[in-house]
């Protein structure tokens, strides 16, 4: 399979403020791909270096040592940046930062009409990105009259209208209330499996990682584990010493295994837990 | 302190295109020293209602009686009042200003004119409530400290000010899980150590289910349930078709019940879980 984006042993150094003589180093000789089309979940707590990495991406910050690669650009050359940025779009936490338009469709607009695109070609972008997230009966109304899940969404069809290839997702859920997230959450996954759009997420939601294709998990500017969702919460010490949780199943499970139950490691759906318990009620396998 | 909601109604937009009703005829009591959870969603009317605790907002009918003083009575010193009642607001820390955390947190009872020794043991008081021993924590500036500590330091800077009924509006929100886990921790202390009564306002289930002794869900600018949180999470299907979410281990048993399997049913905490999948895995039913 192709990569899309390839970082390359990148180290990050910065100051904390200007008259600081130490340096902080966020990222510590990361190197990870990014496989077209494919679902990345990124996890790790506060500080760990995700958003770092993230906006290594599409070059909102260059690596201090190493490379980032997209689709064959390196972010470090000034010539091809634009082009790296159209390929890969970034959507943060707080939508109501990314608003710039009094009206949803213009906010859809405004991406488009910074790469110059003639006017019919605009609308007809604005219309599939909204459609696409499913904010097309909203097209003219105000931003700051939506819930938060919707703003998040008009904020996502504005990525989308510059027809990315890949959707780096930073906390995107953070600050919305379960129904709003779910919103997000579903049109996140509907633009990996029906558009084909490589997606990147960072999150601090266990439930929002068994899903994806590959996860990372990071920690004091490493890169810990990479691998199936299924890999990776089976290490559940580990996690939680990185400051995380695992899914409820995970966590179940590993909770009747130390009671000496046999209980598959590789179940961290519930629905999967549920299918176990139920076929082996009253005939426990002990460890 | 108590608490006594009666009939409260509070319009938005009274007579335009688009009033709307965001409380309608609330009635409830909150005992002194409870620790009361409220759900519900966005728009459901918990963030209007917090807002009336303290007068922030005025009711359009009804009364907010707390210890039996009316904050709709021209006699009642609001200032006095706002000063039992503190309420922590989504990311408080925000606010945080001062250059070192013990400044922060005696910038408030500074202003009520205390002795510098009287702030000095309130601000000691604060931050052993919210575990940041003062010995390594006073000095440090609260810009340093993680998430979950920063958000510490801004919620003692309203215990400071020792409030007898501490709201909290979404205080997890946005938090790694060690830092919501710190912040779960300290309120569970915080209830266990001070008669403070306790109002937390949470879409987190798991942790409603875990610390509040009695659970308000607001639906539509009323009250759609309440009681202890075994009680309102066993209606799991109720809140359901409202959007609400139920905690995971009742989400579970939930699915082992459509497989078959009887459960008994008020299975708050992953422990009770484990204990319960134990029990069926075993065949002791």
């Amino acid at each position: 399979m192709e990569n899309i984006i390839q970082i390359r042993d990148v180290t990050f150094d910065y100051h904390r403020n200007s008259e600081d003589e130490v340096t902080i180093r966020a990222l510590n000789h990361v190197s990870l791909d990014i496989e077209k089309g494919s679902f990345t979940a990124v996890i790790g707590v506060n500080g760990s270096g995700k958003s770092t990495l993230a906006k290594h991406l599409n070059g909102l910050v260059l690596p201090t040592e190493g490379e980032v690669v997209v689709c064959g650009f390196n972010t470090k050359d000034n010539e091809t940046l634009w082009e790296v940025r159209r390929k890969v779009g970034m959507v943060f936490q707080n939508p109501d930062n990314q608003m710039v338009s009094a009206v949803v469709e213009d906010d859809v607009a405004f991406g488009p009409e910074n790469l110059g695109i003639p006017p019919q070609e605009i609308r007809a972008r604005v219309d599939m990105a909204l459609q696409s997230v499913g904010m097309y009966d909203f097209r003219k109304k105000a931003p700051h009259m939506l819930s938060g899940g919707q703003k998040q969404r008009v904020a996502i069809a504005g990525v989308v209208a510059m027809l990315p290839e890949c959707i780096v997702f930073d906390e995107p859920t953070a600050m919305l209330d379960p129904r709003g997230r779910k919103e997000v959450l579903d049109i996140i996954h509907k633009l990996n499996k029906e558009d084909g759009k490589t997606i990147v997420l960072i999150t601090h939601f266990m439930d929002e990682v068994v899903d994806a294709d590959k996860v990372v998990v990071m920690d004091n500017g490493h890169i810990i584990m990479e691998g199936k969702p299924k890999e990776i919460f089976v290490r559940n010490e580990e996690l939680h010493k990185a400051g995380l949780d695992v899914p409820f199943a995970a966590e179940l499970g590993s909770r009747l295994r130390k009671r000496g139950i046999e209980i598959p490691d590789n179940i961290i759906f519930m629905e999967e837990l549920a299918d176990y318990i139920a076929e082996n009620a009253g005939s426990a396998k002990n460890l | 302190m108590s608490i006594n909601i009666e009939n409260l109604t509070h319009v938005y937009n009274r007579g335009l295109s688009y009033e709307t009703v965001a409380l309608n005829n609330v009635s409830f009591t909150i005992n002194d020293g409870e620790f009361v959870g409220i759900i519900g969603h966005t728009g459901s009317g918990k963030s209007t209602l917090i807002q009336h605790l303290n007068g922030i907002l005025k009711p359009d009918s009804g009364r907010v009686v707390i210890n039996g003083i009316d904050l709709g009575s021209k006699e009642t010193n609001m200032a006095e009042m706002r000063r039992k009642v503190g309420l922590v607001f989504q990311y408080p820390e925000y606010q945080l200003f001062e250059d070192t955390v013990a400044g922060d947190i005696a910038f408030g009872p500074g202003n009520l004119g205390l002795s510098p020794e009287e702030t000095e043991e309130r601000v000691r008081n604060a931050m052993r409530l919210v575990s940041l021993p003062y010995e390594s924590y006073a000095e440090r500036s609260p810009f340093d400290l993680s998430g979950g500590q920063k958000r510490r330091v801004a919620i003692a800077g309203v215990i400071a000010m020792n409030p007898e009924i501490l709201i909290l509006d979404e205080p997890t929100a946005g938090l790694d899980p060690r830092a919501h886990r710190e912040i779960v921790n300290m309120l569970t202390n915080l209830h266990k150590n001070s008669n403070i009564t306790i109002i937390l306002v949470s879409h987190n289930m798991e942790d409603m289910a875990e610390i509040a002794d009695r659970l308000i869900v607001m639906h539509k600018g009323e009250i759609f349930a309440q009681g202890a949180p075994e009680e309102v999470y066993y209606e799991r299907n109720r809140l359901l078709e409202i959007g609400l979410d139920v905690p995971q281990p009742m989400m579970f048993m939930s699915m082992l019940e459509k497989r078959g399997i009887d459960s008994h049913r008020s299975i708050l905490t992953i422990d009770e879980a484990a204990d319960e999948a134990e029990r069926i895995l075993r065949g002791k039913i």
